[in-house]
Parts: C-alpha cells; sequence; structure tokens
C-alpha cells in the first residue's frame, strides 16, 4: 500500500520535471542563458561610417593586407565585420579589435542604431571613421551634403552621450581627384551645415508641442536617445546657449579631419590615428 | 552594357569591364525597392536612365547585367544565362582564374550577340562586318547547337546517333576548335553547366523533426515561413506583401534549416528596413529653408481623416510658429468648407496666425483655381506654410482620379502627403498605388498620414502595407480625435506588436 503511494508521489514528480524540461528546451534551452544580454557584436569596435560612395568598404578591405588587390568595389548590401589586431605599427603588443563597415543607405538607419546602441554599445565604441569623398562633384549637390551631414549629426546626438564621448577620425577620401576639396574646408561646411540643424533643434521645438514630446502610447522608445525633447537640451548643453555658434571644439570627442585616398593607397596617416587610440586607450 | 558578380559585403567576384558605376544606382534602387519588378523567384529586373538592369540572386550571390537600351532579348534567355553564369561561378569559386573570366565573358559575349544580330542593323556598315566576322571566327553556327544542348540533353544524342555528313562536318569543325582556344573552353564549359545540381539533403520530416522543433531546434525552413505567412495576414498585412517578404527572407537566409529564434530576429530586421524612411522626414527645416510660402497638399479617399489630420498638422506647424494658411479645395462635398471653418476658429484661439481661404463650391476646375489664388495669396501676405485641402475620392474611380494630375500640375504643391487609415487593412495597397500613380511620372506622393492608429489595436499591417508596396515614408501616425493626437511613427514598437 505504502509502496503505491510512494511510487504515485514520485510519478507526479517525474512528470512535473519533466515539464519543467519541456519548458526550458522551449525557451531557448542552454544557449538562451549563455547568450542572454551578448551579442556576437559585442567587441571593443571601430566604426566605418558615412554616406553612399564614400569609399568605406574599399577601406575595409584595404585593412585587410591580403586583400590588397581590389581596386573597386560596389554599394554594400550588408555590413561588414572583422577583426583585425591593433596597432599597425607593432602588432607583436597588439589587441583584437572589430571594425564594422555600415552601408550608408537611409533604409538601415534604424538598424544601425539598434547594433550601435544595442549590440556593440557605446562603450565599445573605441572610434569612428567617418569616410567622406572630398570631391567638389559631391559637395555640390545638395543632397548629397545633406545626407552627410543630417547622418553625422544623428550619429553625433548619440555618441556624444557617452562621457567623454567618441573620437571621430573625419577620413576625406579621394583626396588624388583634381577637384578634391581640402579638409579645413570641408571641415567649416560641416561646422555651417551641422549649426543650423542644431539651432532648428533648439529654436524650433515648442515645448508644448506634444508630438515632439514623450507619449505612452507611440513614441516612447526604451532608450531616452531618441527624444525630442531631452535632444534640444543635450545639442543646448553642448553649444553652451542658444545663440552661440557650433564649431567641433565644443564636441567631447576629438575631432581629426586628415586627407588620403584609399585608390592610391595613401591611408597611412589614418592608420597611425587608429594606432594612437589603440595605446592612449590601453 | 556591362556584368558584375559581387557579394552582399560590396566585393566585386567578377567585373565583365571597368563600367560598374551604373550598378551602384541599381544597389540603391534594389534596397529602396524603387522599381523592381520581380520576374521570378530570385530574378528581378529595373529600367534607370535607359538601362535595363537583370539581376540573379542566389545564396549571396548577385550576379547583374545591364544593357544600356532596352532591348529584346527573351527574358528566359536571359535568366538562363545568369543562372549558366551562376554555374560557371560556382565551380570556380575558391579558386577564381582567368579561365573563369574567360567562361563567363564567352557567356556574356554569346547574350550579347543574340542582342546584336536581333537588332534591325541601322548602324555604320563597319560595324556590321565586323560582328558577322566575329560570329564566323567563333563558328556561330556550332555553339548555337550546344546552346541547345544545354537545355535538352535529347538532342545531343540525336546529333551522335546521325551519320554520314553530319559526323564529317563534326570533325572538321573539331579541328578548327584545337586552333581556336574558345571552343576549348565551350566544351569545358557545357561539361560544367551539364553537370547534374546535387541535390540538396533531405529534410526529415514527420515526427522526430517535430519532437526536435518543439526542443527549440532548427526546423525546416519551408515550415517556418508558413507560420509566419500566416503570422503576418493574421495581423493585416496583404497576403502579396507578406509573402513578398516572406520570400525576401528565404534568397537572404539561404538555408534549409532554421532555428526559429533566428528567423524571426532576421524578421524583425526585415520589417525595421521596410519602415526605416527612405528620406529626410524633417518636414519643419524643409519649410524653414523656402522663402516663398511652402505648399502641402493632402489627399485621399473619402472618409479617413483628411481636414482632421490637416487640421492637427496646422496645429503642429502653429506651435512651432510658423505662419499657416489653409485652403479649402474641397470644393465637392457640402459642408467641407464649413468643416474646415470650425478648425481653423478653434485653432484661432490657441494662436493667431493660422487663415482660412476659401472661394466656395464648384467643379474640379474650380477647385485648381482656388488652390493658385490661396498660394497667390500666401505669397503677398507672407506665410510659411499653406497646406491645400482635397476632395476626397475613391481610387477606382478613375473619373475622379483624372483631376490629380491636372492638379498637381498646375498647383505644383512642395509636398503631397496621402492620408490612410489603418483600418483599409487589405485594400490599403490598393489605394496606395493608384494615388500614387495618379499623379503622373514626374510627381508622387511623398509621405503618408494613417490615421485612426488607434483603433485597430496591434494590428498594424495597414503601416506595413503602405510602406512595402509604395515605398513612401509614413511621416505621422493619427492616434486619437484631439489636435495632439498626431504622433511620430515608433518602428520598434510597430514591428514588436506585429511579431508577438
Amino acid at each position: 500500500m505504502v509502496d503505491l503511494i510512494l511510487i504515485s508521489l514520485i510519478t507526479i514528480l517525474l512528470g512535473f520535471i519533466l515539464i519543467l524540461l519541456i519548458y526550458f528546451f522551449q525557451s531557448g534551452g542552454i544557449n538562451a542563458i549563455k547568450s542572454s544580454n551578448k551579442s556576437p557584436y559585442f567587441k571593443p569596435s571601430f566604426l566605418i561610417l558615412g554616406a553612399n560612395n564614400s569609399g568605406k568598404t574599399l577601406y575595409f578591405y584595404n585593412l585587410q593586407q591580403n586583400d590588397i588587390n581590389i581596386n573597386q568595389t560596389i554599394s554594400s548590401i550588408d555590413p561588414n565585420f572583422k577583426e583585425f589586431i591593433l596597432p599597425f605599427s607593432n602588432p607583436a603588443i597588439g589587441k583584437k579589435f572589430q571594425f564594422v563597415d555600415y552601408p550608408g543607405h537611409l533604409k538601415y538607419q534604424n538598424l544601425f542604431k539598434n547594433l550601435l546602441i544595442n549590440d556593440i554599445t557605446l562603450n565599445n565604441i573605441k572610434g569612428i571613421i567617418y569616410m567622406i569623398d572630398s570631391s567638389n562633384s559631391n559637395w555640390s549637390d545638395p543632397i548629397n551634403v545633406e545626407n552627410i551631414v543630417k547622418y553625422l549629426y544623428n550619429l553625433l546626438s548619440i555618441t556624444e552621450r557617452k562621457p567623454n564621448g567618441v573620437d571621430f577620425l573625419f577620413a576625406i577620401n579621394k583626396s588624388d581627384l583634381f577637384d578634391s576639396l581640402p579638409p579645413h574646408k570641408i571641415k567649416k561646411i560641416l561646422e555651417k551645415e551641422l549649426g543650423k540643424l542644431i539651432k532648428n533643434e533648439i529654436t524650433n521645438v515648442n515645448k508644448n508641442s506634444d508630438l515632439d514630446k514623450k507619449s505612452d502610447f507611440i513614441n516612447n522608445d526604451d532608450e531616452d536617445v531618441n527624444n525630442n525633447d531631452t535632444l534640444r537640451e543635450f545639442w543646448l548643453g553642448i553649444i553652451g546657449s542658444s545663440d552661440a555658434e557650433f564649431t567641433f571644439d565644443k564636441l567631447e570627442g576629438n575631432m581629426d579631419f586628415i586627407s588620403g585616398s584609399v585608390l592610391k593607397n595613401k591611408i597611412s596617416q589614418w592608420e597611425n590615428w587608429l594606432d594612437e587610440r589603440v595605446v592612449n586607450s590601453s | 552594357m556591362s556584368l558584375i558578380i559581387f557579394k552582399p559585403s560590396g566585393k566585386i567576384e567578377y567585373q565583365f569591364n571597368n563600367k560598374i558605376y551604373p550598378f551602384n544606382e541599381f544597389i540603391s534602387n534594389l534596397i529602396n525597392k524603387i522599381n523592381i519588378n520581380n520576374l521570378d523567384t530570385n530574378f528581378n529586373s529595373t529600367i534607370i536612365s535607359n538601362k535595363k538592369f537583370y539581376n540573379y540572386i542566389k545564396d549571396d550571390i548577385y550576379i547583374a547585367l545591364y544593357f544600356d537600351s532596352i532591348t529584346t532579348i527573351d527574358i528566359d534567355k536571359i535568366k538562363s544565362t545568369l543562372i549558366n553564369i551562376y554555374k560557371t561561378y560556382k565551380k570556380f569559386e575558391d579558386e577564381p582564374d582567368d579561365k573563369m573570366s574567360q567562361m563567363i565573358a564567352l557567356q556574356f559575349n554569346q547574350l550579347m550577340k543574340l542582342k546584336i544580330e536581333k537588332e534591325p542593323i541601322k548602324e555604320k556598315k563597319p560595324v556590321k562586318k565586323e560582328v558577322i566576322k566575329e560570329v564566323t571566327s567563333k563558328k556561330m553556327r556550332k555553339w548555337d547547337a550546344s546552346g541547345e544542348i544545354i537545355e535538352s540533353t535529347d538532342q545531343i544524342l540525336d546529333f551522335s546517333t546521325d551519320k554520314g555528313e553530319r559526323e564529317f562536318d563534326f570533325k572538321v569543325d573539331d579541328s578548327a576548335f584545337t586552333r581556336n582556344n574558345d571552343m576549348v573552353l565551350v566544351n569545358e564549359l557545357n561539361d560544367i553547366l551539364n553537370e547534374e545540381e546535387e541535390e540538396e539533403e533531405q529534410v526529415k520530416t514527420g515526427f522526430f523533426s517535430k519532437v526536435s522543433s518543439y526542443f527549440g531546434s532548427s526546423v525546416d525552413i519551408d515550415t517556418i515561413s508558413k507560420n509566419f505567412l500566416d503570422h503576418l495576414i493574421s495581423k493585416n498585412v496583404t497576403p502579396q506583401v507578406a509573402q513578398e517578404i516572406i520570400n525576401n527572407m528565404k534568397t537572404k537566409l539561404s538555408k534549409t534549416k532554421i532555428t526559429e529564434k533566428v528567423y524571426k530576429e532576421a524578421l524583425t530586421n526585415e520589417l525595421t528596413k521596410v519602415l526605416t524612411p527612405n528620406a529626410s522626414l524633417d518636414l519643419l527645416q524643409s519649410i524653414k529653408s523656402k522663402k516663398e510660402p511652402y505648399v502641402i497638399s493632402i489627399v485621399g479617399v473619402n472618409g479617413v481623416g483628411k481636414s482632421t489630420n490637416l487640421a492637427k498638422l496646422a496645429y503642429w506647424l502653429l506651435q512651432n510658429n510658423l505662419k499657416v494658411l489653409i485652403c479649402a479645395s474641397d470644393t465637392f462635398r457640402s459642408g467641407a468648407v464649413e468643416q474646415l471653418k470650425i478648425h481653423v476658429n478653434n485653432l484661432k484661439k490657441l494662436n493667431d496666425s493660422i487663415d482660412l481661404f476659401q472661394q466656395g463650391y464648384g467643379t474640379a476646375d474650380f477647385a485648381v483655381q482656388t488652390a493658385k489664388n490661396a498660394i497667390k495669396f500666401g505669397k503677398e501676405h507672407g506665410y510659411d506654410v499653406i497646406l491645400v485641402d482635397t476632395a476626397g475620392r475613391t481610387h477606382s474611380n478613375t473619373k475622379l482620379m483624372a483631376p490629380l494630375k491636372k492638379f498637381g500640375d498646375s498647383v505644383n504643391p512642395d509636398k503631397i502627403i496621402m492620408v490612410a487609415e489603418a483600418l483599409a487593412g487589405t485594400d490599403s495597397v490598393a489605394q496606395a498605388d493608384s494615388f500614387k500613380k495618379a499623379f503622373g511620372n514626374n510627381r508622387h506622393i511623398n509621405y503618408f498620414i494613417v490615421s485612426k492608429v488607434d483603433t485597430v489595436g496591434n494590428l498594424m499591417g495597414t503601416l506595413i502595407n503602405l510602406s512595402a508596396a509604395t515605398n513612401t515614408s509614413i511621416i505621422f501616425i493619427g492616434t486619437g480625435q484631439t489636435y495632439t493626437d498626431l504622433k511620430r511613427l515608433n518602428i520598434k514598437q510597430v514591428v514588436n506588436s506585429i511579431l508577438n
């Protein structure tokens, strides 16, 4: 009699454990526990960004010594990820860093923001290489200029939230072209155009406007990064007062403008910049 | 004309010549899904500035070519050539060498020859001569025969069993081939193309795989695609759009087995991409950078909330210290002007810099005239923005849709915003499509405002439908009855509510 009760109790217990096990496997098993909050891209990273056709992918492949003979690429559809050992000058003491070449298409902006904030995370960003096509034909088209500036503006709105900011290398590419603009000129244009956007942000948004305020229904982002009202205060904090002009010096991160040409392999100065970041941070 | 083989990473695996710049534009169209005709799974085409592009995608390998002019080559011929090139590339994938380049170039040239032969030759004679020469030296006739061999192996048998003269013919040709390097290539090429495609591993079905899928392991991609397809449709996504999205996923993942988690993640990315605008949504900046009044006209089907959303938009613009003129160009429906008058009076209480421009009721031409007068009036009195309300019209009624083109051409608004309701569901694609086409080739709808989003709960499929089918960005969504219920789209939240 006692045995029968015992057996039935054990059966119930076993059944219960089985249910738990099934639940465990269904919800992803061991993998779910392991990779709960770590993305495969969670690594110290350098990002290669910029508008389409600025030369990001070509530069990315030039970083790979064995692919040196690639001299033409096409608009990327997917981002490229690869780890390289930095500093280039002394690989023996080097560490691995992840390089990300992210396509410049507008359609990818949201995915990119996700990658930046949730997967790689801001703290892992060691530096951003912002590629710019320096040819005059590129800069004389207002749509291209808008793309470059808007992208940069959105990027800075995120990276400057990190204490001490993120260092930028403005890689003024295609300096071999006859109509290439010099770095200081490009810096001027960028400052002016960014200044306009910031001014808009500061003066436009009326505090009463519900549209730009947080709302519980649809505009409630998990990160505050998106919120317009704080964005306004954020930019105000950077440039000082509402009449002040924007300059790159006011940003927390170091902003370096260095010209070069991927096609003509004049990229040693950019490599030096990368080496500096690595040596300084370690 | 040119041909390239490339990977999504941007790496070019093969290029026929160095004319690759046009492909950048093609890729940008591919990503934004502008004007892309899906001729078949993995095979699409488009026309960009008189260049006709064809593209074949398989397993992360893109093979694209373009012709400088619109040609009459049979699409099947192009497709089979691209597939053959794919096979050739696959064969040499690990160690691409000159032989691969030669073979691909050969196939591409064959395709080009078809084009040259078919076209009535209008050009100068020397060109014609050259063509013919080339053809004879490469034994075009022979290649034609072997070209057919690729498609039906039966014919090759017929030839070999032939006797006498025919065999003799073969021999003569053969001796010529040894001289001609090309023919050696052709033979080798045929070997590659005739190779049986290895059957992909059979996916085990039945009880066991079901049990293992229950425990979170990989499942057959077709099963999982079907599940998600049904799920999307249940969330009000139009079947065609859902099917297209799922097909894209299949080409992208290119695996036969996959876990549900990975699939869902990929689908989240895909939907996010669909909803992400491909143009700047900074309306305020555009308005401020224009010296003259910025004209925005609102169009849509009857009863979707054009006037209401126009009023909400006006409220938002007023909040941003702009001087707004509302033009009552709905001169058709009785009470339309009065409705706007009430809105303007309400808004005037909050901020005085809003006015109504109206000239009463009349025909379609009168509506155009009213709008023109409003713009003139706005210029004279220094308004920043002119919002033009139009009459609602059913998208299937061509008689009502026709005046839109005239309206667009003569009023020439800076932005056209279409109001669509989230309730529309499946019909939303047809609505947006016909409105998009109604303005002709030079003008199109710039943005959507999706109204009544608060009434559909998590059945937000309409948002996907509109973005996917028309490639037009959603600038605002209407979420209620009051002036403040105009919100920006939170893509993350919409995607989550659709997938969960």
